[in-house]
């Protein structure tokens, strides 16, 4: 695995004006992909997880959206200043996306390999022919051997069969970063493992990079090298996947873990809950947004906003109890950090 | 099957809906959602229905309730054969049968408060005065985890995990003794979906409700079931104690579909197996054993002869003729 950075988003805000007030749906999150990695973006619905992955493609509707600051490069070029040509340029050619919802994506009234012929034409300056020819390969690698899958209308294809087909879309032009967001969540859990397995082979095979949007740690954990988990239009913390389910250390990344049921295990008690709602994007609370929910908050916590500070190498978190010399108390490793099983 | 204490028995339900076409929309076909389907459930349990989307188990839920009419089979719920009630009769019934529904966005009437939403079963089975009702309607907020000052409030105002809190509220109002469930946590996130779960068995324990707990994620089906039925292609294939059916499944279905949940634990040993192929169509069932098109160890006499559902010892049902061999 090469380290080099592909992504490098940088104290990204993208702001949205609308008439009842700002919405900071990102404020001011880092995060980098290196080449051939795959890291998941974890979330509950608004924290901004797919704000980020819509900001990196250029796709925010502006207005009402707006980069406010904060620079997205990839491979070294900054994308938040490039022109609407330049952006098409590397959409689709070396950034390619696929959503949560394959029969929204794909055009109901043309023809798979129509549509696939025109993604592919638009970006290289291939024969109708040869067009074809590499739909037809990419749809043979996403493992739809189908003979008349270029003649087939959306409509007649399933669920995981459609998002075989966007995936082959996505793959055509070889990009160097594939974004996912949310890929598996209106499959079912057979179909998933279909498509998490075709993920898998593809980044090994053609060392693309995944950024991996989900809300399901179970995904995570097969899938991602990194995480980073989110939290009301922030990074609250980024580790590898390992230490995510060994030894996280923010409250909120501890209770996400602590309140999924456990396939493995016996019938508990009682699940442990997050108590209270995610704070209105309108009226986020001063300090740490996570301290009107979190069992830990502190005085500090509720006037000012914690720094995302390092606690090992490559690990990051948002929170008082880890900044040293500034909260009452530093609780280091002994009380914060939860044994998964 | 039929124990002592069963609450709801279920003998080989069916319900066809039939696909009409041409110009005087004639029958041409029927979709078989739900397929001959048996069991029964105790007083104070909680029984689990999973299964991937199409394989019938909502409209499994739908129809005990009689929201779509049984083609054929048994429904006794105490003792009451509920396919004989005339329809006047099951309204009344329904007092003691409610359901809580998936989309806590599309289950409450916008235009209403909520305190309007969950005062409506009440006025519809005729209880109470207008003020006893009021008080009760505050009673059920106070019960579900929300507060009194709510009740003037509209849907639109709530967030999903507190919309089907006022779900649970509706169904709790006339005092059912069974609620059917219908995927009550897949719209909400983990932290939320938490607090509801917790909710539902707090509720069960305090009011000695029975649930039917219909839902596709099996992780939390495990965790609030006493007993789990699987469902395939309009069909219960497996049906066990919860912890034996996810410890020992039996039926290559079960197997397949448990070992595909992604599991948040990075070291886990995974030995997954990968079922080729979709769900054939509801339409056209396969002959035989529905699942022998995906089956990994389907032998000659699955593609003939469908499967009888039995027991194997101490409850636990399969449907598969690797049972028999």
């Amino acid at each position: 695995m090469t380290t080099k950075p592909l992504l490098e988003i940088s104290q990204l805000q993208m702001h949205f004006f609308t008439d009842k007030g700002v919405v900071r749906a990102v404020d001011g999150i880092d995060l980098t992909v290196n080449e051939g990695e795959v890291v998941g973006l974890v979330g509950e619905s608004g924290c901004g997880k797919s704000v980020t992955s819509l900001s990196i493609m250029g796709l925010v509707p502006s207005p009402p959206g707006k980069i406010v600051g904060g620079s997205i490069k990839f491979a070294g070029r900054e994308l938040t200043t490039m022109s609407k040509k330049e952006l098409r340029k590397i959409r689709g050619n070396e950034i390619s996306m696929i959503f949560q919802e394959p029969m929204t994506s794909l055009n109901p009234v043309f023809t798979i390999g129509n549509q696939m012929v025109e993604a592919i034409r638009l970006h290289t300056d291939m024969s109708k022919k040869e067009a074809q020819e590499r739909a037809r390969d990419m749809l043979n690698k996403v493992g739809i051997a189908r003979a008349d899958i270029l003649t087939a209308y959306p409509h007649e294809l399933s669920g995981g069969m459609r998002q075989r087909v966007m995936i082959a879309m996505a793959m055509s032009l070889g990009p160097r970063l594939l974004i996912a967001d949310e890929p598996t969540t209106a499959l079912d859990v057979t179909i998933q493992a279909q498509i998490l397995d075709l993920m898998r082979t593809l980044n090994q095979e053609s060392q693309t990079a995944i950024l991996l949007i989900t809300h399901d740690l179970g995904v995570v954990a097969e899938m991602c090298d990194r995480v980073v988990v989110m939290y009301a239009g922030q990074v609250v913390e980024e580790t590898d996947n390992r230490s995510l389910f060994r030894n996280s250390h923010h409250p909120y990344t501890q209770g996400l873990l602590k309140s999924i049921p456990k396939l493995s295990k016996q019938r508990s008690k009682r699940l442990y809950s997050i108590k209270g709602n995610v704070p209105n994007p309108r009226n986020m609370p001063q300090g740490c947004r996570f301290a009107p929910r979190c069992d830990f908050a502190m005085d500090i916590c509720h006037q000012k906003m914690p720094d995302l500070v390092e606690v090992a190498p490559g690990h990051q978190t948002r929170c008082w109890l880890h900044v040293k010399g500034e909260g009452e108390v530093d609780l280091g490793s002994s009380r914060s950090t939860t044994q998964c099983s | 099957m039929a124990a002592a204490e069963a609450l709801l028995n279920v003998r080989n339900l069916k319900k066809y809906f039939p696909i009409r076409g041409g110009i005087f929309q004639r029958k041409i076909g029927e979709v078989r959602a739900v397929d001959d389907i048996s069991f029964s459930i105790r007083k104070g349990e909680t029984m689990g229905l999973v299964g991937e989307s199409g394989c019938g188990k909502s409209t499994a839920g739908r129809t005990i309730l009689r929201l779509y009419e049984p083609t054929a089979g048994e429904i006794e719920f105490d003792g009451v054969n509920l396919t004989e009630l005339s329809p006047e009769e099951m309204r009344k019934k329904r007092r003691d049968l409610q359901m809580v529904f998936q989309d806590p966005f599309a289950s409450l009437n916008p235009r209403k408060t909520v305190g309007q939403i969950v005062e409506e079963p009440l006025i519809v089975h005729g209880i109470g005065t207008p003020k006893e009702r009021k008080e009760r309607v505050r009673e059920l907020l106070q019960v579900v985890g929300l507060d009194t000052y709510h009740a003037e409030r509209y849907p639109h105002q709530f967030s999903g995990g507190q919309r089907q809190r006022v779900g649970i509220a509706r169904a709790l109002a006339v005092h059912p003794r069974l609620i059917i469930a219908d995927e009550p946590v897949s719209a909400l996130d983990v932290s939320i979906q938490s607090q509801v779960i917790n909710l539902m068995e707090d509720l069960q324990e305090q009011f000695g409700l029975t649930y039917l707990f219909i839902a596709h994620d099996l992780s939390v089906v495990r965790h609030i079931s006493d007993r789990v039925g699987v469902m395939y292609l309009g069909r219960l294939v497996e049906l066990a104690d919860s912890d034996e059916l996810y410890d020992e499944p039996l039926h290559p279905y079960t197997k397949a579909l448990l070992s595909a949940v992604p599991i948040p634990e990075p070291d886990a040993k995974r030995e997954r197996i990968i079922l080729s192929g979709d769900l054939p169509s509801p339409t056209d069932p396969p002959a035989g054993c529905a699942f022998h098109t995906r089956c990994p160890e389907a032998m000659d006499i699955c593609r003939e002869v469908r499967p009888s559902f039995q027991d194997q010892g101490g409850g636990h049902f399969v449907a598969c003729h690797l049972m028999t061999k």
